[in-house]
């Protein structure tokens, strides 16, 4: 069968999902009544193993899914985060929704633009960092937030991210930081006046 | 009737041993679904959770027990979705959720599955939240091991098979019908109601649709009782707690469980520490970005409290409980500009008003935050408003509308003069606060 061609893609090189992918694709399936729920998911597993969705991951997914092709690049264009573009070995998405902007968001992104010495929406010459300005994380009690690859940093300076960037250059790992330090004491005010009434 | 401030869902939180099995189980865990298997008839539980007066603290609000109640007992497959797409501006409770109680959710899913007939539910988590989908699927596999989930549950026959799936990044499949589709695996595009989920929903089968949070007061309502429950709150209507997710400008951004009907007015200042830095406040957006802001004087002065009856009264709403709090530095053309762009990005596409509508008002409020806006951008903006309401498949183009409309005319003097002095009264194109 032919394979199709995208114009940002290209590439005309197969696609099969590794033996343990494939074998956890099977997983996933089972647990649905309708096999097309796990297209998705196998959308997902591909770009662990490829670091992107290529012209061939589609073709293979919809031959296992036995929809069409543009079905399933109708789905991958709908999903923030699917890529159809290779990404940096770190990608840095800095949230810039109203509650992170309210807390130096702006500012944040273009210190880590000169930082990092690569635009939004880009990825580093070296491979290294794509920077990437993103809708809500869900973190805004921490703000300002930024996730690089899976891992959440709350409450970041350019100073702390500066010191992550530094770290992550040199191949260390990373610790999340976390709402924990944001949570407990808000937690804490209510447990302080428990039983107490109010209003 | 007093406001008791009891914490319900984030009890276990400071304790370190909640997300595991054991630790759950030391503090009557699956307690509640123990006692129902027990013996209490399904419908009962429905009443119970109907007189608890629980309403859905996802978004709408609505009712949970009656929600319940339009699921047909028609034969075959019934289906639990459960809403962890987290993505509503401001709002960061269900990843605390799932991360520092996740067996606490798993009851939560058992007691409404058994209550409705469901067999099979799936936990819909946005594909960000890594860390709280590993601490769902770790507390699953525990619960699976002991029995808790799976096949003829502690011997009384009732059987219940529980899935996490996880999103792919589309703040639209937090839209109820957009879910179901995402998890059918297509494009998030909301479908057309009625028919309502209740009827015709996952794979065309009676689903019932709940938010995390709504789920993991289930088993302290079964435990304590839906009297118990009723009594924390302002009224019968309102009852509970919620978990408020503070942020912007307080001395003490962060989660709080407090009782429905406190003012917001004690909520930044009793329990958020008051403003930050002692600045004015300027406007609170009281429940997620959809929610129409509130100014200071509906704050201090008219004394909104924020319960979901008095926030729609006062023409907003409490939403997914993110309350976004903003003081005197903020610019309110920024802010609406930066929310259109939100509702921009986010709308799916499937209508042509919202499509249209969300980029347009993006467009003008963001060139008349450069100095470059026209004396007619507000009567065009005036114009556009009504167009995106009521008119669209789902409610996304009508957030928007509703978000830039209250800026728009509770702060319609800054709007002016960002055009008649052709810039930002706030001063740098990049103001102090953002």
């Amino acid at each position: 069968m032919a394979l199709i061609r995208f114009p940002h893609s290209g590439q005309e090189e197969r696609f099969e999902f590794s033996p343990e992918n494939r074998a956890e694709l099977e997983r996933i399936i089972v647990k649905y009544p309708v096999k097309r729920s796990a297209l998705i998911p196998a959308l997902q597993l591909a770009q662990e193993q490829e670091g992107f969705i290529t012209s061939a991951v589609m073709q293979h997914v919809a031959e296992i899914f036995e929809v069409s092709p543009m079905e399933v690049w109708g789905v991958v264009s709908f999903y923030t985060m699917l890529k159809t573009q290779p990404i940096g070995e770190y990608h840095v998405q800095v949230c810039n929704n109203l509650s992170c902007a309210l807390m130096g968001a702006g500012r944040l992104l273009r210190e880590i633009e000169n930082r990092l010495d690569c635009r939004t929406g880009h990825t580093r010459e070296d491979g290294k960092f794509s920077i990437e300005a993103v809708e809500c994380l869900g973190a805004c009690g921490g703000a300002p937030c930024v996730q690089v690859n899976e891992n959440y940093f709350e409450g970041v300076t350019p100073e702390i991210m500066n010191d992550i960037f530094g770290a992550l250059e040199k191949g260390e790992t990373v610790s999340p930081i976390g709402a924990d330090e944001v949570v407990s004491p808000a937690l804490a005010t209510a447990e302080e006046t428990d039983g107490e009434g109010q209003g | 009737m007093a406001l008791v401030l009891e914490k319900i869902v984030t009890g276990r939180f400071d304790n370190p041993d909640a997300p595991h099995i054991a630790g759950y189980e030391a503090t009557s865990g699956y307690e509640a679904i123990r006692k129902l298997l027990g013996g209490v008839e399904p419908a009962d539980v429905i009443e119970m959770v109907k007189a608890s007066g629980l309403r859905g603290r996802g978004g709408a609000g609505f009712p949970c027990g009656l929600k319940w109640s339009f699921v047909p007992q028609v034969d075959g497959p019934k289906y639990l979705a459960v809403n962890a797409d987290e993505g509503e501006p401001g709002t960061f409770k269900d990843r605390e959720l799932m991360l520092r109680d996740p067996h606490q959710l798993i009851e939560g899913i058992l007691i409404a599955c058994y209550a409705v007939g469901i067999e099979k539910a799936y936990i819909y988590i946005r594909g960000e939240f890594v860390a709280p989908w590993r601490a769902v699927e770790k507390a699953l596999a525990e619960a699976y091991e002991k029995g808790y989930v799976g096949q003829n549950i502690m011997g009384s026959g009732f059987s219940c098979d529980i899935y996490t799936h996880r999103g792919a990044g589309a703040y639209i499949c937090g839209e109820e019908t957009g879910l179901l589709e995402s998890l059918e695996g297509k494009r998030g595009h909301p479908r057309l109601k009625p028919p309502f989920p209740a009827v015709i929903g996952l794979y065309a089968r009676p689903t019932v649709i709940n938010n995390v949070e709504t789920l993991a007061n289930l088993p302290h309502i079964v435990n304590k009782g839906a009297e118990w429950f009723a009594g924390i709150g302002i009224d019968e209507k309102n009852s509970g707690t919620r978990m408020y997710c503070v942020s912007g400008h307080v001395a003490k951004p962060g989660l709080y469980e407090l009782p429905l009907g406190l003012t917001c007015e004690e909520m930044i200042h009793e329990h958020c520490g008051g403003m930050r830095n002692g600045a004015a406040l300027k406007a609170v957006i009281p429940g997620g970005a959809s929610a129409p802001a509130l100014t200071a004087k509906e704050v201090y002065e008219d004394k909104v409290t924020m319960d979901f009856d008095s926030l729609a009264k006062a023409g907003s709403m409490g939403g997914s409980g993110g309350v976004i709090v903003m003081d005197e530095t903020t610019c309110m053309v920024q802010a609406a500009g930066r929310l259109a762009a939100f509702f921009e990005h986010e709308s799916c596409g499937q209508c042509s008003v919202c499509r249209e509508g969300t980029g347009w008002v993006s467009e003008i409020l963001a060139r008349m935050e450069r100095g470059e806006g026209v004396p007619d951008d507000l009567d065009t903006l005036a114009s556009i408003d009504p167009n995106m309401r009521g008119n669209t498949i789902c409610v996304l183009s009508d957030a928007c509308a509703m978000m830039f409309g209250a800026f728009l005319t509770k702060f319609h003097d800054e709007f002016e003069a960002h055009i008649s002095l052709g810039r930002c009264p706030l001063g740098s194109p990049y103001p102090a606060a953002m």
